[in-house]
């Protein structure tokens, strides 16, 4: 056993102990470091769902109406309510929003607000019943709030809903609101082929207000068919 | 009378299944691609290799020697590929145990990849073996060498791939349609869990084991009387850094097999199995230190030894471990990333620098693998590469199991506000 040698135990006790006590020290310190909340932006812009293409982002939270619009509840009886990701991008920035006034009712599935875009008057389905109780003021004097970030500083208007649950029963949330976009971006594709050829259907993203290039003359009547105004 | 009521039955049956299985060895997807060409010439340029191995011996292939007994295939395939399969039982452990649902859309597919590192990793064992047929002798008890820690590796890699195929072995039920049987292999899940965690703490802490006996070999920087427990601890994050490595490469080469819900928590994941990492190397880099302290050999980092084994440590441990904790906090995914590649490449150095860099540190003959060595170790990864690949495509590891295999449908009302029970009246909105 040569080479083998004993390694005296107690030579270096003193400086282990004031290393264990300084890394407990230390262990304190970085785990709660390591577990403040995270240095970002707010629940729903930072957490986005993403479908399988990428091409459209959904809010975590929400939920959605088929029609392209959301709700998300802040509390157990108001939602906040917008356009979601495809709406925008589809349409691209509306000239002016027109909002119910506050006080007046809205009922799901029915047509709640309208956007004007090319002078053309585009209605949009509200994702809830219930009363109109606040309405975004800034994004109606910078529509291109929408854009930047539709399920957040883009909200349109808060509802106060007295069925919450029934309501929110009736929508698209998690794994179904991204299986429903999906089915929406194939529809689109098919809406596609043949009118925009093969650089969108590459894996190019869309560029915002693209129903306008998809088909000049008629866009408001695709824009339709996937608002589900009609 | 009865046989012949039902022979044709059984019969037909087995001939739909032969023919299910036929089917499923056709090739699905491209043939020719970049990967399979490089895996083809790999592979065939292996099994050439490995005949003359076979048929020649050791000697005729690789550059080992009295003084160096093992290489590459051991210290790289077995000791550091052990390591980083050490993700499954990490993970089990999270989601059976602990009960971190989080984690469970991935479990699947962690443990099929420990289950395939294991098979081929004890399967790189055999080509390294002067008599490979006498792997045989610590299991039927020819010899069962009591005394050597390779008796309680050997069993405990039996029975740990035992654990593991039966952990997996429900999606192979799911892909034959056998329903019976998975429900039997289901109950089974548990147990193995629990035996396969008990199994991976001792063996990869084993593992460390074999080079306590090699004291005078390895480098003092290397070597200490808790490598044991150094190996048990690395492999937690080498393991979930190899997870997160899969899951950053499964999501893009699997998108069209993969589920939705690994699809949309993979960030989440991601972000988990960081933390764990950050934490686990935080203690780890603790241990070091104390380490260092205990063996009285501070003075040994000015050598060009000390900026080597620096170089491990700071380099591929403490930095990876910051570049965790950032990602943690600010939520940057790639960050996650690039520490875990980083991770990974700092195993492999300690790994390596164990078994083999710093082995025979101080004797004048040195050890480098021949080409056909690193040939081969490439080719073994490669083989479980393609498995995993073949077995992805069929069977339900990312994608969702059929529907009758599915759990039931957990409470949808675990939503982030508490809403009041209301009566109900429905209303179809959408015509």
């Amino acid at each position: 056993m040569e080479g083998f040698h004993y390694v005296n135990l107690f030579a270096t006790k003193g400086i282990e102990y004031l290393i264990v006590i300084g890394f407990l020290i230390l262990f304190i310190l970085y785990w709660r470091y390591l577990n403040k909340p995270a240095q970002v932006k707010p629940a729903s812009a930072r957490s986005p769902l993403r479908t399988l293409n990428e091409w459209f982002v959904l809010a975590k939270n929400a939920y959605y109406h088929q029609g392209h619009t959301w709700a998300l509840p802040e509390d157990s009886q108001v939602v906040r309510v917008g356009l979601d990701d495809f709406a925008i991008k589809f349409l691209g920035k509306p000239d002016k929003i027109v909002l119910p006034e506050v006080g007046s009712k809205v009922e799901q599935g029915e047509i709640g607000w309208q956007l004007l875009l090319d002078s053309k008057e585009i209605p949009v389905v509200s994702p809830v019943d219930g009363e109109v109780v606040e309405v975004n003021q800034h994004v109606l004097q910078a529509p291109e709030e929408l854009e930047k970030d539709p399920y957040d500083q883009g909200w349109l208007f808060k509802v106060k809903v007295p069925r919450m649950k029934t309501n929110l029963r009736n929508l698209l949330s998690g794994k179904l609101a991204v299986a429903w976009m999906e089915d929406t971006v194939h529809r689109l594709r098919r809406h596609m082929s043949g009118e925009l050829g093969v650089v969108l259907q590459d894996g190019g993203v869309p560029v915002t207000g693209f129903a306008r290039s998809l088909s000049p003359d008629r866009w408001d009547e695709i824009a339709s068919e996937f608002l589900m105004n009609k | 009378m009865e046989r012949t009521a039902t022979a044709p039955d059984v019969r037909g049956e087995f001939k739909r299944f032969i023919r299910f299985l036929l089917s499923e060895m056709k090739p699905k997807g491209k043939l020719i691609t970049p990967f399979n060409v490089f895996a083809a010439i790999t592979l065939v340029t292996a099994a050439v290799i490995l005949t003359i191995r076979f048929w020649k011996g050791l000697g005729a292939v690789t550059n080992f020697s009295p003084d160096y007994p093992w290489g590459i295939w051991v210290a790289f395939n077995v000791i550091t590929g052990v390591a980083f399969a050490g993700g499954a039982y990490v993970l089990t452990f999270m989601v059976y145990i602990l009960h971190l649902r989080k984690y469970k859309p991935i479990v699947r597919v962690t443990v099929l990849n420990g289950f395939l590192a294991y098979v081929f990793y004890a399967g790189a064992l055999v080509l390294d073996l002067g008599k490979p047929w006498h792997i045989i002798n610590p299991i039927i008890g020819h010899a069962f060498g009591l005394s050597s820690v390779l008796f309680l590796v050997a069993w405990h890699f039996l029975l740990y791939m035992a654990a593991e195929f039966i952990e997996f072995s429900p999606a192979v039920a799911e892909w034959l349609g056998w329903k019976r049987v998975h429900k039997v292999l289901e109950s089974m899940t548990l147990a193995a869990v629990i035996f396969g965690i008990t199994l991976s703490t001792l063996h990869q802490s084993g593992l460390g084991a074999l080079f306590l006996m090699a004291k005078p070999k390895i480098h003092p920087l290397w070597y200490s009387e808790f490598i044991p427990i150094l190996f048990l601890v690395s492999s937690i994050f080498a393991g979930l850094s190899m997870i997160i490595l899969e899951r950053t490469i499964s999501n893009r080469v699997f998108r069209k097999r993969t589920s939705a819900e690994i699809f949309l928590t993979n960030d989440a994941i991601h972000f988990g199995l960081a933390k764990i990492c950050a934490v686990t190397m935080f203690v780890y880099l603790f241990m070091k230190v104390i380490v260092l302290v205990h063996g009285q050999h501070l003075s040994l980092l000015t050598t060009s030894w000390g900026i080597w084994y620096l170089v491990e440590v700071v380099g591929f441990v403490l930095i990876p471990g910051l570049l965790f904790t950032q990602s943690v906090r600010t939520q940057n995914i790639n960050l996650v990333r690039i520490g875990a590649m980083m991770t990974i490449i700092g195993i492999i150095l300690n790994r390596l620098n164990t078994s083999l860099i710093a082995f025979n540190w101080n004797s004048t003959h040195r050890y480098f693998p021949s080409w056909m060595e690193l040939e081969v170790a490439i080719a073994i990864l490669v083989v479980q590469v393609l498995v995993f690949r073949w077995i992805v495509n069929r069977m339900p590891i990312l994608s969702e199991p059929p529907r009758w295999a599915q759990e039931p449908e957990e409470a949808i009302d675990n939503r982030p506000i508490k809403i009041e029970e209301e009566q109900e009246k429905w209303k179809v909105s959408i015509m």
